[in-house]
Formats: C-alpha cells, sequence, structure tokens
C-alpha cells in the first residue's frame, strides 16, 4: 500500500522531492504500478536462479595499461553552477561544505 | 528535384550518389529544406547540426569522386539524443543535460559516422527513454507525420520518437534509436518503418546515456528493410570500451535479404492473442502476414510463450531498478544541471538538483526502482523479476528448437492520441507487451510495417534466435516483399 509514509522515505532513498500538490497524483499512479507488478507473485520461481544479464560470455580482460589517461580538461569541461569556472581551474570538483 | 530525393531509399541513393547523378551536397541540402519545412510542426529534432553536414556533405562527395566510398557515404541521417556526440550538445530529452557537451562520441554514433553518414541534428525523445509515446521529453512533445482517417494530432511512439518521426516524414533517410523495452520497433510500427533491435551485445553501449543497462540496446529506423539491413550492419561489432559487447563477426545482413525463406520454420505464439487490447485488425495482419509468409514457403507453427504475460511486471521491476541505480549519477557536482543556494548543505543541493532536473516520469520510475529495491522488498520484487525473466528467456529457448523465428505484432493499436492515456502510467506501459518479451530474453527484433488501421500503420515484429539476425531478415525481406504496400505519410 502506497501512502505518504512510504512517498517520503522513497523521496529520501531517491533524493527527489515532489511539490506537495503533486504528491496525491504521484500515490495514485504509483499504487496503479504496484498493483501490477504484484502479479508476479503468482509465478512459481522454486528452483530458479535469477537471469542478471541475458550476455552469457564471460568478461574480456585486457592488459593491466594505463588507457585513459590525458583526459583532464574533458573531466572537468561540463562541471555546472556557479562554481564551474573555479572547478576547471584548480581541476577539483566543489561541492557544499560538508565539514564545519 | 529536391523533392523526389528525399523521397529516395538508401540503396538508390547510394546508387545514384555513386554513379554521379547526384551530389551528397544535393541529397543534405534537400533534408534541410525538408526539416526548415516541417520540424516546427513535428518537433521531431532537438537540435540542429546543419552546417557540420554541408561540410561533410563535401568530404563525402570528395570521396566518391576519388572512388573511396564506404557503405553509407553521404547519406543523412538523425542521431536519437541518448548518443554522446562529441562537441554536440546531447540532451537525453531532460533538463537534466539542457546544457551537457559530451566531450567524446559514442562508439554507435562513430560507428555510422565513420561509414559516411551524415548527421543532421540529434532528435527528441522520451526523457531518458523512458515512455511510449514521446510525450515525456523536456523538449516538447514529438507529433507523428501520420494523422488517420480522422486528420488529428497523433503520437509517434516512443522512446524514439523524434528519430521516427524523422524518418517518416522524410527528415532523415535514416535513424539512430535505442531500445529498451521496444523504444525503435513501437514507434517504427506507429509510423510506416522498419525498425530494429539487435541481440543485446551486438552495439556497444558505450556513449549511450543509460536507462536499464541489461536491456538498453541501440537500434535504427529506416524506409525498408535492405536500408536497415546496411545500417545495422554499420553499427554492430564488438567494442573493449562497453563489457556486455559480443566479439562475434557481424554478419553481412543485406545479402541475408536477398535469400529465400523456404523451409523457415516460423512460430505464432497462439496464448498472447489473448492479451488485453489488442484491436481486430491487429489480430488481421497477423493472420495475414503468417499467411504471407506461408506462401513464401515457411512453414508455420503453432507455439506457446505462457509466461509472456509476465512480461511487463517483470520489465516495470528490472528497469525501474536498474535506472535508478543508472540515475543517481546526476547529482549536480561533475556534469548536468546544478540547483544550489547559498546555505545548502551537499544533501539539499543533491535534492534540489534532482528534484528540478527530473520530469514527472523520471521521477516515478526511479522512485518505483528504489521501492523494488528497498530492505524488505528487494526479494519480494528484484530478485523475483530476475527469476520470471529467465524463465522467459528460457521459454523462448525451448521454441528455438522447433522454429527458427517468431512473428507477433509490434503493439496491440495503432498510434494514438495525445489525451488518450495519461491518466494511468499501466495504460501507456501497456503499449510495449509485444515487445518487452523479446528485450528480457535479450534476443534479436525488428518491426516491418505490414498493416492499415483507421488510416494508419500497423507493424508486425519477428524476432529470432540470439546472433540470429541473418534469418530474422531473411522473414523481415519475405515480408515486406509480400506485403507489398508502400507506407507514406499523407502530405509529405
Amino acid at each position: 500500500m502506497i501512502d505518504l509514509n512510504v512517498i517520503k522515505k522513497l523521496s529520501k532513498l531517491a533524493k527527489i522531492n515532489l511539490p506537495a500538490n503533486e504528491v496525491d497524483g504521484f500515490i495514485s499512479k504509483l499504487q496503479s504500478v504496484v498493483n501490477m507488478i504484484d502479479s508476479l507473485k503468482e509465478v512459481d520461481t522454486e528452483g530458479i536462479e535469477p537471469l542478471t544479464s541475458a550476455v552469457q560470455a564471460s568478461l574480456y580482460l585486457r592488459e593491466d595499461k594505463v588507457t585513459d589517461g590525458g583526459i583532464v580538461e574533458d573531466l572537468f569541461s561540463n562541471v555546472p553552477g556557479s562554481s564551474g569556472s573555479l572547478a576547471q581551474e584548480i581541476k577539483c570538483y566543489i561541492v557544499p561544505k560538508v565539514v564545519e | 528535384m529536391s523533392e523526389e530525393l528525399i523521397k529516395l531509399k538508401i540503396t538508390e541513393a547510394t546508387e545514384m550518389l555513386r554513379s554521379k547523378k547526384i551530389t551528397s551536397s544535393e541529397l543534405v541540402e534537400a533534408h534541410i529544406t525538408q526539416i526548415e519545412k516541417y520540424n516546427k510542426t513535428l518537433n521531431a529534432y532537438i537540435c540542429n547540426t546543419h552546417d557540420g553536414a554541408r561540410v561533410s556533405a563535401k568530404a563525402s562527395d570528395a570521396k566518391i569522386a576519388q572512388g573511396e566510398a564506404r557503405s553509407l557515404e553521404g547519406i543523412p541521417i538523425a542521431i536519437k539524443d541518448l548518443y554522446c556526440t562529441k562537441d554536440v550538445r546531447t540532451t537525453a530529452g531532460s533538463r537534466m543535460l539542457e546544457n551537457f557537451i559530451p566531450p567524446y562520441e559514442s562508439t554507435v554514433s562513430g560507428n555510422i559516422l565513420n561509414q559516411g553518414a551524415i548527421s543532421l541534428g540529434k532528435a527528441n525523445m522520451d526523457e531518458f527513454a523512458m515512455g511510449s509515446a514521446n510525450i515525456t521529453s523536456y523538449y516538447g512533445n514529438v507529433i507523428n507525420p501520420w494523422r488517420g482517417d480522422k486528420d488529428e494530432d497523433l503520437v509517434p511512439g516512443g522512446s524514439s520518437g523524434g528519430s521516427s518521426a524523422a524518418v517518416a516524414s522524410f527528415m532523415a533517410m535514416a535513424a539512430l534509436g535505442s531500445d529498451t523495452g521496444g523504444s525503435v520497433r513501437q514507434p517504427a510500427a506507429f509510423t510506416g518503418l522498419v525498425g530494429v533491435k539487435p541481440t543485446y551485445g551486438r552495439c556497444s553501449r558505450y556513449g549511450m546515456v543509460a536507462f536499464a543497462s541489461s536491456l538498453d540496446q541501440a537500434g535504427i529506423f529506416t524506409r525498408s528493410v535492405e536500408d536497415a539491413a546496411i545500417c545495422i550492419e554499420a553499427i554492430m561489432g564488438w567494442d573493449m570500451k562497453d563489457s556486455t559487447s559480443l566479439n562475434e563477426p557481424v554478419p553481412d545482413l543485406r545479402r541475408s535479404t536477398a535469400q529465400s525463406v523456404k523451409g523457415i520454420k516460423i512460430g505464432i505464439p497462439i496464448d498472447m492473442m489473448n492479451l488485453d487490447g489488442i484491436t481486430p485488425t491487429v489480430l488481421t495482419m497477423w493472420q495475414r502476414s503468417a499467411d504471407i509468409l506461408r506462401s513464401a514457403g515457411c512453414e508455420i507453427v503453432d507455439i506457446k510463450l505462457p509466461t509472456s504475460k509476465y512480461a511487463l511486471p517483470t520489465y516495470y521491476v528490472i528497469a525501474p531498478a536498474e535506472a535508478s541505480a543508472n540515475l543517481s549519477r546526476y547529482d549536480g557536482v561533475r556534469y548536468g544541471l546544478r540547483v544550489e543556494d547559498a546555505g545548502m548543505s551537499l544533501d539539499e543541493m543533491y535534492i534540489a538538483t534532482r528534484s528540478a532536473g527530473f520530469g514527472a516520469e523520471v521521477k516515478r520510475r526511479v522512485m518505483i526502482g528504489a521501492y523494488v529495491l528497498s530492505s524488505g522488498f528487494k526479494d519480494a520484487y528484484y530478485t523475483k523479476a530476475q527469476k520470471i525473466r529467465r524463465i522467459i528467456a528460457n521459454e523462448f529457448n525451448e521454441n528455438f528448437e522447433n522454429v527458427d523465428a517468431i512473428l507477433l505484432p509490434s503493439a496491440p493499436t495503432p498510434a494514438f492520441g495525445f489525451n488518450q492515456k495519461n491518466d494511468d502510467p499501466v495504460t501507456m506501459y501497456l503499449n510495449d507487451i509485444f515487445t518487452i518479451p523479446a528485450s528480457l530474453a535479450g534476443l534479436p527484433a525488428m518491426s516491418v510495417p505490414a498493416g492499415m488501421q483507421d488510416g494508419l500503420p500497423l507493424g508486425m515484429q519477428i524476432v529470432s534466435r540470439a546472433l540470429d539476425e541473418h534469418t530474422m531478415f531473411r522473414v523481415a525481406a519475405a515480408l515486406e516483399k509480400g506485403v507489398g504496400m508502400d507506407f507514406v505519410a499523407k502530405g509529405y
């Protein structure tokens, strides 16, 4: 059952706030989806292994050599916000203060 | 002349380019004229790269003159705005990436451009590829060039709706799309195009903005099966930058389209005929398509895919779960939107950024993902869905011991209006009931236009064994030939 408490919990997990006037509509739409996915309970999955990937091939191992260096300008070319140009200059990502 | 040029198939244009009857510059210019005429109404392109296209066309003309033409030399295309394109803004249909200019090129867009194709611009799409109608883009709805007997605005399908509308309105000769649960095949069906999603792993996902990584696969829209074969060959191939990319030789699919289908066994999943919401005309088209293939020499066999009726709920657990993990990268720190006020904490900045940057459907799916992965629910939903995914894949594989391909519709209805399916998200999700099963199993699947309802095109889907695109293209070419209709939207 999706209610306001569930929405608050999901909001926190997903780091997304909903405007107060959208919450009711959101609850009913989410409930509709949950009703649909609840039908999975009807399927007997005893002894079945979960399928995590459609690709069965084993992972390719490349030679242990650095291949992705020298792109420092690229890494900072899209830094957003008012601190973006400073980030590009000092080559550090800038976030709000996390330690008092 | 300009109008004749845009109507050409890639095969025809290629022949005319190489015999110097036309130039790539003329071809590109004709398409730019068409875009200037219709894009304002259809909203298929989010941004244009016309200046670059003109330069590339000259380079292609020089290559052709030197006898060095590549497989798609001089052919103008659209690129779904989900592919990172070097120095060209890539939004994924989201406000979150409104100012994102990738410093690198995705493998798939790089592959098609390296074969001489010329990009006219980035195609509109549902935000982060989440949608079946192209109504969730931050950059506005895309309108289907087909208006039907009622002459009304209709959706072009989604999520690759800009790509489908661009090719169907002759604003591009082909378009890159991407298909997670049907996002190439369903819009292809809604716009009278051929739409192909190869085997999962055939195309590299490097540089594709991620939605649900275990399902996302590149795809292509064209106006003929042979054109699709040329394009899909260009984008497939192993890439060490994607660990799920398959190291398998790329088949000669253009040759497949010329081969007989005599003796090929086609399965019809009869238990899927009872699924909710299929129109009688779609059922008739299904029957007629089977008859066409039988006349061409195929053997038609009834099969069953009993667990595929659970494909939709399975998908709507797995895809949102993967999306919630993938979209956690949008935090306002390294790229994308950042929303902050003085005095905000780090957490408040994250929340403000994500709340402003994502649209309603994306928020809903990210939160569904958080729900099915949350403590106490993960086994009941996520792990359970992964188990059912295996059962669905196993049922396909068991059937493929007896049949070579499976034939089913691409969508249960033709294109619909903008207000028809908005109230309940599940009504919208039902559009994908026929496309999702093959996505979950990672199988190659393609849509071929095969019928009409109320003045609108309908598509049939062909699914084949993993890595057997060869058989899929043989069957698709036979169906296209047997249907024998031109699918051209009125007025274009």
